[in-house]
């Protein structure tokens, strides 16, 4: 098998041209919020949903790679590449956490109340701002040591004469899936969940996930439609693997219904005042169109979009889906994040530029990835099983 | 006693000549014929231009009828014929009632399916008129199975005989009841 390289590809330049774009139109909508707006808390708070959002993808993309590996999994081979490109942002990521680390004051009010408030004292050995640098620096170390181990001996099989890369992964995956899980759920406490310090909720973790894998799978089917449509997957992506990708999507917005559901109806249920806020504040003043809206966006649309088997093989239906999904977290993301700073619904120009400029970045950095890197993993032991794949 | 045809029987032991008898058959214009197999066989349904099944539309109808079901359960069980107030909460909200729901819906579409299968299989089934035959028997075992039923518009016991020869099946064989 030859190796597919994009090096000067049209696919590439058109990358590129989309993130240099959107890197300048979300610049400049940044720039004028700056200008217009002069108390900067909401543009830090777009800061936070667009690098969440971004980050969480990138992250989510190489815990996708992992994933195949631990569960040797033959059907993803040919496309497990794009995922790994994905995976290419992370170790860019320590970059956007400076900022959130030096305006923690701004974005976290645990940050000034914790020796006042009695709630948030109680919790100071974990909300502390010595800790919670420590604690983002981490984060960002493990990811970036996942990424080198896994996408880069993923990469070396490409060259390598035997298989002693994949057999690498393979004895790791299983560690770095439950360090993944750690480092997600502790992420998603300290990035979103500390946004409201007096409220927990100890499903958030796995909430964050479930929209991460969602929106991630989402991406990873738009660059394949793109790739595939420009003939540069043919022989090694068929119409069968997106209708696996097609699956896993479906059933992974079912998995995210569920776990936000069991997160609200317990909250519901329980009715008790700490635990409620959360949903009080994030279901009045014109929130409750975001929070009612992600029921149809989230579930209901895509849940009857992709139930069909033969629309998981239509490529304009599984791109519409992906869309909306990847519009749904963005949705979710910002109902999550914004109340904490407005009681009444804001939505505007700073919250998508904000999203624009981080999408350019990372689209620019995958563009580079994808233009650096094989395609496909033409040297690794499962490919030949992908290639022949019936789902 | 009249004998009246019910099918041309041919077995096979290669998948591959199977595969190709399959495909013949369809382009003959055959439309009544099956293929018993001991295990399943990837893209012989293909092969044979089997249509796709309705029985999803049934699942789904089940569901959707198990969906309502349980909403109407609810509602009037607890808002119209019995109120009771449990802890302050409305006597009626979809947020207590989404696990019965849920519930319902998934337990109606299995019902539904398993059922719907049997219907579309024309189960149960007390008597074939092949069962007696001891060749069809090893499909169970170690062998593919061909029949052409006699129902179908093009049978004819001569040609039909011969076309199941020619694709190369051992043991072409009539069977009368």
């Amino acid at each position: 098998m030859t190796p597919i390289q994009l090096q000067g590809t049209p696919f590439i330049s058109k990358l590129q041209k989309v993130a240099l774009g959107a890197i300048v139109v979300g610049a400049l909508g940044l720039a004028v919020a700056f200008a217009t707006d002069s108390d900067h808390t909401r543009l830090l708070a777009d800061y936070l949903i667009g690098f969440i959002y971004f980050a969480g993808i990138a992250v989510t993309a190489m815990f996708f790679s992992a994933l195949q590996f631990l569960v040797k999994a033959g059907w993803s081979t040919s496309v497990r590449r794009i995922a790994e490109n994905f995976a290419g942002f992370v170790p860019y990521l320590i970059i956007g956490m400076i900022p959130i680390y030096l305006f923690k004051g701004e974005l976290f009010h645990w940050v000034h109340e914790v020796a006042s408030d009695p709630i948030i004292s109680g919790k100071a050995p974990f909300l502390n701002t010595t800790f919670f640098g420590i604690r983002l620096a981490l984060y960002c170390g493990l990811w970036y040591y996942m990424y080198r181990f896994i996408v880069g001996n993923s990469k070396k099989q490409d060259t390598a004469t035997d298989y002693s890369p994949t057999y690498k992964n393979l004895k790791r995956a299983a560690p770095f899936v439950v360090l993944y899980a750690f480092t997600i759920t502790f992420a998603s406490f300290d990035l979103l969940m500390s946004l409201e310090p007096h409220w927990y909720s100890t499903i958030f973790g796995v909430y964050f996930f479930a929209g991460n894998f969602v929106a991630t799978l989402s991406l990873i089917c738009i660059y394949m439609i793109n790739l595939y449509k420009g003939g540069y997957l043919k022989n090694y992506v068929t119409l069968e693997h997106f209708h696996d990708i097609g699956k896993f999507m479906f059933a992974f917005t079912i998995f995210w219904t569920y776990i936000a559901f069991s997160q609200y109806f317990l909250i519901w249920y329980g009715n008790i005042p700490e635990e409620t806020i959360y949903y009080v504040k994030r279901l009045q003043g014109g929130w409750e169109l975001f929070g009612w809206g992600s029921i149809f966006l989230h579930f209901i649309v895509p849940f009857l979009m992709l139930l069909r088997q033969d629309v998981k093989r239509r490529l304009p239906v599984m791109m519409a889906g992906a869309c909306l999904l990847l519009l749904a977290h963005f949705i979710d993301l910002c109902w999550i994040v914004l109340p904490v700073f407005s009681k009444t619904l804001i939505f505007g120009y700073q919250e998508i530029t904000a999203w624009l400029f981080f999408f350019g970045l990372f689209t620019y950095i995958v563009a580079k990835q994808f233009a650096s890197n094989n395609l496909i993993p033409v040297n690794d032991p499962y490919i030949k099983e992908s290639i022949e794949l019936v789902s | 006693m009249n004998t009246q045809p019910i099918a041309v029987l041919g077995n096979y032991k290669d998948p591959n000549l199977l595969m190709t008898a399959a495909n013949r058959i369809r382009e003959s214009g055959y439309k009544d014929f099956d293929i018993y197999t001991p295990y399943p066989v990837h893209g012989l349904d293909k092969a044979m231009g089997v249509k796709r099944t309705i029985l999803p539309y049934i699942a789904f109808g089940g569901g959707i009828f198990g969906l309502l079901n349980a909403i109407s359960l609810i509602w009037w069980t607890g808002a119209v014929h019995y109120k009771l107030n449990i802890g302050g909460k409305p006597l009626f909200a979809f947020q207590f009632g989404i696990p019965v729901m849920f519930e319902l819906t998934i337990l109606l579409t299995a019902i539904a399916t398993f059922l719907g299968l049997w219907f579309l299989c024309g189960l149960p089934k007390w008597y074939s008129p092949l069962q007696n035959d001891e060749g069809f028997k090893s499909a169970v075992d170690n062998t593919f199975v061909v029949s052409i039923m006699a129902t179908d518009q093009r049978f004819s016991i001569e040609a039909t005989k011969k076309l199941m020869t020619e694709l190369g099946a051992d043991d072409v064989r009539l069977i009368q009841e």
